[in-house]
């Protein structure tokens, strides 16, 4: 039979009842790999974001003479031995490629702006297969450094190469290819955007979401074996860093200081809330709002208050895992209607899906759940690459 | 809960279903698993404020799936550092001199002019640097072994004629006052000053350098209360690490 390239999903595979089949539905029912594509371009720019302010800084940076030299890497390791520190004590140091090329200078250079070009190829989808595992290898590589380690950013990089890897690796293997393709990937989005629905995008995509999920909870939860938080005034200590903030400039709030305090006691509750819930919201499509507008303003506040680089943009990609490719189909639709924007229209579902005999499933075109503005942005794309339309 | 079934009859068999379900479950319980075997806290405790340890099951599961976690490189805890609120501020001077003690130059972490994403890592240097801890002693005056020392124990004290200035003392365990024991540099702060330290000689061509890390405790919200608050209660510290060879 040949493949549907509809945009929906395929059915869940095998008839069960109850939490199994719950199961299966939620982790083995394939998917349009659009989702994960719009992910690895997204997460693609913030590694690139990520990496590319380290140049010039290299041999400080990552250099076996660097801030922590063999020296210091060698006492370390010493240390964590001898006062036999529990496992949480210890310094995160893993494994890393660098640790091959960081004892030269050339080579270290060479080897960081090749993984920028990896980087550049796996954001532009080019061969995906392969890239997608070297942008991993590159992602932990760089992060391995325990003294430049940060983890609120750091954490959602890794997590991130992790799954895309996954599922770049995934998506696509029971197609038939040559060998070529079978190895590197299918290139994307200089090729067709939408694919056949696939089981490795969709358990990808489910890994994500749900390891995201555990982390936010998790984090939301930490904050709570604080004082500060249960009494509403963490977000006070940002808001006044100590080398920035007088004592007269603090005290300035004081003539409306139950005010300020009210809205930020509320500020703070709400991420509570966000974080501590977001089980509760993040897997319904009607809350979107709430998932997507709280990844917005977490961005802002944690550029704008914390000034923590990476966590609002991989907070927000993280999110954005959430989104299915239907709604992806929507906002693509919808963006596809805009003047120059008409381009998108490829990334939309074939429209060939909706013809009888193809895939053999939608007879009736009124009955078509491919939403109407994805239609009509296909055909006002259409049109205008019609003479003289 | 998306996504929607649809109606096309691809099966996966049956093999992949379990193959697939028995891994997905190991590996979100490794990182479940890792998420709880990290110390909580710190709580109030007869000794003060103390972190309480992972549940033991939490911490036996982990010992068997933490070489797969760090395999992937998937081991944090997710307990973030910036969801403690109220650290202090800190930036780190270096003065870096020649064999006889003249100063060449003077670096300062972070760098003002360096750009916004290497300047972010300099401070999580500095804060590695800023990570105090008090003097744990042990229950009682310990007496050593024959022919052994009482161990001793690397802290901060205060400077005789300087307020606000802190210097690095060595001292026995047993000389420490019990009822006030004072803070002292982390293990790990020790070793990365050093490190630090021989890495900025090198570059500038130094024989040693000084490390001095400036050091604010944060104004809590309370100040906006306060009617009188006492002269300098939130100046600036200075500790003084020393010096250190290249």
């Amino acid at each position: 039979m040949k493949p549907s390239r509809s945009a929906l999903p395929a059915a869940p595979p095998a008839a069960a009842a109850g939490p199994a089949r719950s199961w299966v539905h939620f982790w083995f029912t394939p998917v349009d790999p659009v989702g994960l594509h719009v992910l690895r371009l997204l997460a693609g720019l913030l590694f690139l974001a990520w990496l590319l302010p380290f140049a010039g800084h290299l041999d400080s940076l990552f250099g076996r003479d660097g801030w922590l030299d063999r020296q210091g890497y060698a006492d370390l390791a010493a240390y964590a031995e001898s006062a036999q520190l529990p496992e949480w004590l210890r310094p995160p140091v893993g494994w890393s490629v660098l640790y091959l090329v960081n004892a030269n200078s050339t080579a270290l250079t060479a080897f960081y702006w090749a993984s920028v070009a990896v980087l550049a190829l796996f954001t532009l989808g080019v061969a995906p297969r392969l890239t997608a595992v070297l942008a991993w290898v590159i992602v932990v590589s760089f992060t391995a450094n325990p003294v430049l380690y940060y983890p609120e950013g750091d954490t959602f990089l890794k997590v991130l190469a992790f799954y895309l890897m996954i599922g770049c690796v995934l998506v696509g293997q029971r197609d038939r290819q040559r060998l070529p393709a079978r190895l590197l990937g299918l290139a994307w989005p200089i090729t067709r955007a939408v694919g056949r629905p696939s089981l490795g995008a969709n358990l990808a995509l489910r890994l994500l979401q749900v390891h995201f999920a555990i982390i936010i909870v998790t984090n939301g939860l930490h904050k709570l074996q604080f004082g500060d938080w249960w009494s509403g005034v963490a977000l006070w200590y940002p808001l006044h860093p100590p080398f920035a903030t007088t004592l007269a400039q603090a005290q300035a709030q004081a003539p409306h200081r139950e005010s300020y305090l009210f809205v930020l006691s509320a500020a703070a509750y709400a991420m509570l809330v966000w974080q501590i819930g977001f089980p509760l919201f993040a897997w319904r499509r009607k809350l979107r709002v709430v998932l997507i507008g709280g990844a917005l303003i977490g961005w802002l506040g944690l550029a704008l208050i914390y000034q923590l680089p990476l966590l609002g943009p991989a907070l927000l990609i993280g999110c954005l895992s959430f989104v299915t490719a239907d709604e992806w189909h929507r906002v693509f639709g919808l963006l596809a209607r805009r003047p120059g924007l008409r381009w998108l229209a490829r990334w939309l579902p074939d429209e060939r899906a909706e013809e009888p005999g193809i895939a053999g499933i939608r007879k009736d075109p009124a009955a078509s759940p491919v939403p109407s503005e994805i239609r009509m942005a296909k055909s006002e794309s259409i049109m205008s690459r019609t003479p003289g339309a | 809960m998306s996504p929607t079934p649809s109606q096309t009859t691809e099966r996966v068999p049956r093999w992949l279903l379990i193959a697939g379900s028995v891994a997905i479950v190991f590996h979100l319980s490794a990182v479940v698993v890792r998420a709880l075997a990290a110390p909580s806290g710190p709580w109030v405790s007869e000794m003060g404020p103390d972190t309480a340890t992972p549940p033991q099951f939490a911490y036996t599961l982990d010992s068997l799936t933490s070489p797969y976690l760090k395999l992937i490189r998937l081991t944090d805890s997710y307990r973030f550092p910036s969801n403690r609120p109220g650290f202090s501020a800190v930036y780190l001077e270096v003065r870096l001199k020649d064999e006889a003690g003249q100063e060449l130059a003077t670096v300062r972490i972070p760098d003002e002019q360096a750009n916004f994403w290497v300047r972010h890592r300099q401070t999580l240097l500095a804060h590695t640097l800023g990570n105090d801890q008090m003097v744990t002693l042990p229950p009682s005056e310990l007496i050593p072994a024959p022919h052994q020392q009482v161990p001793q124990v690397v802290y901060w004290e205060p400077a005789a004629n300087e307020p606000r200035h802190l210097h690095l003392a060595r001292k026995s365990i047993n000389e420490i006052d019990r009822n006030a024991p004072p803070p002292r540099p982390s293990d790990d702060a020790l070793l990365l000053a050093r490190s630090y330290a021989r890495h900025l000689c090198r570059v500038h061509g130094a024989a040693k350098a000084e490390i001095i890390r400036h050091h604010k405790n944060p104004m809590p919200p309370a100040v906006l209360f306060w009617e009188n608050v006492q002269a300098g209660a939130f100046d600036e510290l200075l500790s003084f690490f020393g010096e250190f060879p290249r």
